[in-house]
């Protein structure tokens, strides 16, 4: 998968993923994905169908973050300093979806939302485990040995 | 912890949930979506739970509101071509709301079945992955698949109907 | 005004601790030169993100058309590979294009680091630091079964 600058995937990974879609195989970090590749400026006209969907959910999802929990305001308010009060209370919203401790770097530009970071975890381990190719014809690997071919792939190791 | 406790008083009762549906509904599709669509209304309510002596009763109850609405909706069904019929009248109020795409999109999903609806609002609202949503209902991974899939292809086959279809 | 005080100390410790975990590895200079460079994906995950993964901690590089960072992350691992619990190795056109490495435990986490490096389309380099609670290949197996 090319990952060029804030495009993340290309249209014929947009492709594949909308058919997943449609058969209701993908993952969260997926469509995440294609929710920012349909949100982007030059959408090809052939998604407009996929652009209206994503939008609405993503504009419902919206509504969904912002509502703040009973729990959370309980704890809050119980906490004496009004300033310390503030500034948990913003700790506790945005790690529901910035984290602290985690984060991600593409092309140099940090990213904290943590959607976004888990997807491309899951590019990145997706690069070890395999292609389609390697899917029909993976060997095990033997403890020591080292072994000359196309394999790029860690799955079905003998272990 | 309201997801375990939801787990260990709700979820087992399943199978009680589902001949009750069937009494009540006839068909034993309609008792199974009857069933789905109760267990995640239960779930969302989950953090209510505690404060039930008989947590029983209210899975009982929830799940005897959700055949009887099933069976009033029966008499009606409000479907996407009926809306296409009533859009092509000249209701300038009508031609607006074809524009805006985020309201078409939810009147769409509102046309889909209860539990679809519901599905769909999880998995792509909420972002609940399949493995939970399955858990969630006692079904399988693979139902909800099934479910889910159909749920978008009708709403990208009902959005393109109405925004080509007016052309 | 003592909670704030201890909230503020137990986040920070937090997050020192998860910065060091992979310190005293050679890769951890790979992470730290190329990681954010233009053509670099860099991702650093700790628990409270790692829950459907079983995963205690993650870290990762993917560079593109950087033959230098695949080169240097070789290096690296050639280093870290001394002692090393377990190690396989894949060998495409007479270079190194995937390694798995099992370290030693460290207390009761098990840490795994994942190589590999594809020369077509482009050349891409994935490095990825693992640690986890459970044994490194079950997590393995499910991990990269699950597609």
């Amino acid at each position: 998968m090319k990952i060029l600058k804030r495009n993340i995937i290309s249209l014929q990974e947009a492709e594949k993923l909308i058919e997943k879609y449609y058969e209701g195989e993908t993952t969260v970090a997926e469509e995440h994905l294609l929710r920012k590749y349909l949100s982007g400026k030059n959408v090809p006209a052939q998604f407009e169908a996929e652009k209206a969907i994503f939008g609405y959910f993503a504009g419902e999802k919206e509504k969904q973050n912002v509502r703040i929990t009973p729990n959370t305001l309980k704890w809050v308010v119980s906490i004496a300093s009004a300033a310390a009060a503030v500034v948990l209370f913003l700790g506790i919203f945005l790690n529901t979806q910035y984290s602290t401790t985690s984060y991600a770097y593409v092309d140099g530009k940090k990213v904290t939302d943590k959607n976004e970071i888990r997807a491309l975890a899951q590019i990145t381990l997706e690069n070890i485990a395999g292609t389609d190719e390697v899917e029909n014809g993976l060997k095990n690997i033997e403890s020591g040995q080292t072994i000359e071919g196309q394999l790029n792939v860690f799955k079905e190791l003998e272990f | 912890m309201s997801s375990e406790r939801f787990k260990k008083e709700i979820l087992p009762l399943r199978q009680q949930l589902f001949h009750l549906s069937r009494k009540m509904l006839g068909s034993e599709q309609d008792a199974e979506d009857a069933v789905q669509e109760s267990l995640l209304k239960l779930w969302r309510v989950r953090d209510t739970l505690k404060s039930y002596d008989n947590p029983g009763a209210l899975a009982t109850t929830v799940t005897k509101n959700t055949c009887l609405d099933k069976i009033r909706l029966r008499k009606q069904n409000y479907t996407i071509d009926e809306y296409i019929k009533i859009g092509d009248k000249d209701d300038p109020q009508l031609q607006l709301e074809r524009k805006d795409t985020n309201k078409l999109i939810e009147m769409i999903i509102q046309t889909l079945p209860p539990l679809q609806q519901q599905i769909i609002r999880m998995k792509d609202v909420e972002g609940y992955e399949t493995e939970e949503i399955a858990e969630i209902t006692g079904t399988t991974v693979e139902a909800v698949r099934t479910n889910l899939s159909r749920a978008r292809k009708r709403v990208r086959e009902g959005y393109l109907r109405i925004v080509r279809g007016s052309e | 005004m003592g909670k704030y005080l201890i909230l503020t100390l137990l986040l920070a410790v937090g997050f020192t601790t998860n910065l060091s975990a992979q310190s005293d590895l050679a890769i951890n200079k790979v992470f730290e030169q190329y990681g954010k460079q233009k053509g670099s994906v860099l991702v650093e995950m700790s628990r409270e993100m790692l829950k459907e993964y079983d995963f205690t901690y993650y870290k990762s590089i993917v560079t593109t058309d950087n033959k230098e960072a695949a080169d240097f992350a070789r290096e690296c691992l050639g280093v870290d590979q001394k002692g090393a619990k377990k190690v396989k190795q894949v060998v495409s056109n007479g270079v190194l294009s995937s390694i798995y490495l099992q370290l030693p435990q460290k207390g009761k986490y098990f840490r795994l680091i994942l190589f590999n490096e594809t020369t077509s389309p482009e050349r891409k380099m994935t490095l990825i630091y693992i640690e986890s609670e459970k044994d490194s290949e079950e997590i393995l197996q499910i991990n990269l079964k699950r597609r």
